[in-house]
C-alpha cells in the first residue's frame, strides 16, 4: 500500500501508462465523428462535451477551492443569453460571442462571489441557490429584453474561422471535444501553479491559509470566476448548437443536476466528472423513462452514492479493481 | 401611493411574510441544531400544500382536517428523512446538503407524476371580505396571519418555557456539552426536524389559500426561507421572524408601486446587502461570521 503512495506522490517517474491511457481516450474522441455512427449518438456526444465543460468548471471550484455552487446552471444561462442577445441585437458572430460570454459569466460570478465568499460558512451555497432562482424569474419576467418564456431563437450558424467550420453535428463534436480537452488541460495546469496550491491550502484549512498570508477571498473569488468562465463558454456553445435558449433550461434545477453529475463520478480522478456526465445523459436513453421518472431515478441513485460511496463511482471502481488485483489502476 | 394603498399593501405583505416566517423558522431551527443547509425544505412544504389540495376542503371543519392530514403526512416524511438519511451525515453537513439536492429531485418529480406540473388553486373556503374605510381584509388572508400568529405564540412558549425547548436551544448552542448535560441530542435533532416539517406543512397549506401552487414553487419559497434565515442571522428564531416581516413588506411595497414581477428579486438584494454590511444577520446567529 505504502509503495503505491510513494510512486504516486513524490517520484518524478513519468507515468507512461497514464499518459498513454489519456491519449487513447482523446484519440478515440476525435475518431468518433469519422466513423459511421448514428446522428443521435453524435448529438449525445456533443451534449456530453458541453456538459463536461460545465462540470469540470464546477469540479475545479469544488476540488481545488472546496466550494460548491448551485449557480452554475444560471451562469451557463448567462453565457447562453449573452451569446443569443449579442447575436440577435448586435449581429456578432460566434467567435466574438464565445469570449464575451466567458467574460460576462466570469464577471457575474465575481459579483456573486465577492459578498458571499467574504464570510465563512454556508453563505455561498445559499446565495448561489438564490441567484439561480432569481435569475430565472428575471429571465422569465423581463419580456422586453429576454423574450420571456418564449425564449430566443438563433437561426444562423457560426461562420468558418480559418480551418474550423461548424456546419454539421460532427463538426460540433470535434470542436466541443477539443474545447473540453483544452479546458481540462488548462485546469490541470492551474492546479499546479502557485494559485492552485494556494487554493488547496484554503480547502484544507482556510484559517491557516489566511494566517500564512494567502488572500483567501481573492483566490476563492478568482476560482469561482474561472469556473464561471467555463460555464460561459458552455453557454455560448449551447446557444449556437441548440439554436434556442429559454429561461427554464437554466434554473436552479440545472445547477443541481450539474452537482449530481460531478459527484456521481467523483472528483478525485480526472475521468470522474465525465463519467458522471455520461451516466446522467445516457441513462434516460437506455431506460426510456419520462422526464420526471428520470429525475427521480437520478435523485435516488445520487443519494445512494453519497451515502454508500461518497468518493463517487470511479474511485469506488478503482478500489474494487485494485482489491481484485487485476491491474494497478491507481496509476491512472 | 397614498396612505390607504400603503396600508393595504402592508396587510397583503403581512400575509406573505407569515408564509416566509413559517418556512424560514423551520430552516433556521434545523440549521442552528445541525448546520445542515436543507434545500429540500421547500419540497417538504409542497408535499404539505398538495396534501391540503388533495383533500380539497369546502368547509372550515374540512379545512382543519386537511391541515391535520398535511401535518401528519409531513411529520412522517420528516421523521423518515431524518432517521434514514440525514442521521448518517450529521458529522458532514456538506453531504447532508448534497442529499437534500437529491431529495429535491425525488419529491418534486413525485408530485409532478401524481398531480401534474400545472398550477392548482384551492376553491376559497371563506369568501367574505372585511371592509374598513377603503381597506379590504380578505378573510383568507386574515386566517393566514391569525394561524401564523398563534403558532408563533405556541412556539415561543415551547422554546422558552418548557424542558424540551430549553434542550433544543442548549443543543443548538453546543451539541457535545448539551449531550454531557443529559440532553438526548439525537432525539432532539429528530424532534426539531419534525417541528420544522410541521411548520413547513402549515406554510404549504396556508399558501394554497393565497396563491395557485405548482410543484415548482418549492424552490422559490425555499430561497425566500433561506433569505429570511440568513438575513435574520442563521440559527436565530427571533431574527428570522423580524427578517420575514422586512422581506415580506418590502416585496409588498415593490408590488404596490406596480413592479410585482420584480418583487422576487427583493429578497435576493436584501440578502446580498446584509452579507456586505452585517454578515451575522439582524440578530446574531449560531454561525458567527
Amino acid at each position: 500500500m505504502s509503495e503505491i503512495v510513494v510512486s504516486q506522490g513524490s517520484s518524478r517517474r513519468i507515468p507512461w501508462l497514464s499518459i498513454g491511457f489519456y491519449l487513447a481516450i482523446v484519440a478515440l474522441g476525435f475518431a468518433v465523428p469519422q466513423t459511421l455512427v448514428s446522428a443521435r449518438i453524435v448529438h449525445l456526444c456533443v451534449l456530453i462535451c458541453i456538459y463536461g465543460l460545465l462540470v469540470y468548471g464546477l469540479g475545479f471550484l469544488y476540488e481545488a477551492a472546496g466550494q460548491l455552487s448551485v449557480a452554475h446552471g444560471a451562469l451557463w444561462g448567462i453565457g447562453a443569453y449573452t451569446t443569443a442577445l449579442l447575436t440577435l441585437n448586435a449581429g456578432w458572430t460566434f467567435w466574438i460571442c464565445l469570449p464575451t460570454a466567458m467574460v460576462t459569466a466570469a464577471l457575474f460570478a465575481g459579483l456573486l462571489g465577492y459578498p458571499s465568499l467574504r464570510v465563512k460558512g454556508h453563505y455561498f451555497l445559499i446565495v448561489t441557490f438564490a441567484f439561480a432562482e432569481i435569475l430565472q424569474t428575471i429571465n422569465t419576467n423581463w419580456r422586453g429584453f429576454t423574450n420571456g418564456d418564449t425564449g430566443l431563437v438563433i437561426a444562423v450558424a457560426p461562420p468558418p474561422l480559418g480551418p474550423i467550420s461548424l456546419q454539421s453535428r460532427a463538426d460540433w463534436l470535434v470542436f466541443s471535444f477539443a474545447l473540453l480537452v483544452l479546458g481540462i488541460g488548462v485546469l490541470a495546469i492551474l492546479r499546479r501553479l502557485p494559485f492552485g496550491r494556494r487554493l488547496s491550502a484554503i480547502r484544507e484549512n482556510e484559517t491557516l491559509a489566511r494566517a500564512a498570508g494567502v488572500n483567501t477571498v481573492r483566490d476563492k473569488v478568482l476560482a469561482f470566476m474561472i469556473s464561471g468562465a467555463y460555464a460561459g463558454a458552455a453557454g455560448a456553445c449551447w446557444a449556437y448548437y441548440q439554436h434556442y435558449v429559454n429561461p427554464h433550461q437554466f434554473d436552479s434545477h440545472s445547477g443541481i443536476e450539474l452537482i449530481l453529475m460531478l459527484l456521481i463520478g467523483g472528483i478525485k480522478t480526472t475521468l470522474g466528472p465525465i463519467v458522471g456526465v455520461i451516466v446522467a445523459i445516457c441513462l434516460p436513453d437506455l431506460f426510456g423513462f419520462s422526464a420526471a421518472q428520470n429525475e427521480i431515478a437520478l435523485g435516488v441513485a445520487f443519494i445512494a452514492i453519497i451515502l454508500l460511496m461518497p468518493e463517487g463511482i470511479v474511485t469506488f471502481a478503482q478500489k474494487l479493481i485494485h482489491r481484485l488485483r487485476l491491474i494497478n489502476v491507481r496509476e491512472l | 401611493m397614498d396612505v390607504w394603498t400603503f396600508t393595504q399593501q402592508a396587510f397583503n405583505g403581512l400575509s406573505v411574510a407569515s408564509i416566509y416566517m413559517l418556512v424560514g423558522v423551520g430552516i433556521t431551527l434545523v440549521f442552528g441544531l445541525t448546520g445542515l443547509v436543507n434545500f429540500a425544505h421547500g419540497e417538504v412544504m409542497m408535499v404539505g400544500a398538495y396534501t391540503v389540495l388533495a383533500v380539497a376542503p369546502r368547509s372550515l371543519t374540512a379545512l382543519c382536517l386537511a391541515f391535520l392530514a398535511a401535518v401528519a403526512v409531513v411529520s412522517i416524511l420528516s421523521f423518515a428523512m431524518e432517521r434514514a438519511l440525514f442521521r448518517f451525515t450529521i458529522n458532514k453537513p456538506i453531504n447532508g446538503f448534497l442529499i437534500s439536492l437529491g431529495l429535491i429531485l425525488i419529491l418534486q418529480n413525485t408530485l409532478i407524476e401524481f398531480f401534474s406540473a400545472d398550477p392548482r388553486t384551492l376553491p376559497p373556503v371563506f369568501e367574505s371580505v372585511w371592509q374598513i374605510g377603503e381597506l379590504r381584509f380578505a378573510s383568507q388572508r386574515l386566517l393566514v396571519v391569525g394561524v401564523t400568529g398563534s403558532i408563533f405564540i405556541v412556539l415561543y412558549v415551547v422554546l422558552t418555557r418548557t424542558r424540551i425547548g430549553v434542550a433544543i436551544r442548549a443543543a443548538a448552542m453546543d451539541r457535545e456539552t448539551a449531550g454531557l448535560m443529559a440532553v438526548p441530542v439525537n432525539k432532539i435533532i429528530t424532534a426539531t426536524f419534525v417541528v420544522g416539517g410541521v411548520l413547513a406543512a402549515i406554510a404549504g397549506g396556508l399558501l394554497t389559500t393565497l396563491f395557485p401552487v405548482s410543484p415548482h414553487l418549492g424552490s422559490l419559497l425555499v430561497v425566500k426561507g433561506f433569505a429570511v434565515a440568513l438575513v435574520g442571522g442563521l440559527g436565530n428564531v427571533a431574527g428570522a421572524v423580524l427578517a420575514a416581516l422586512v422581506i415580506g413588506l418590502t416585496e409588498a411595497i415593490i408590488s404596490g408601486f406596480g413592479y410585482s414581477e420584480w418583487s422576487d428579486a427583493a429578497a435576493f438584494v436584501i440578502m446580498v446587502l446584509i452579507l456586505l454590511i452585517r454578515p451575522q444577520g439582524f440578530l446574531r446567529g449560531t454561525e458567527v461570521a
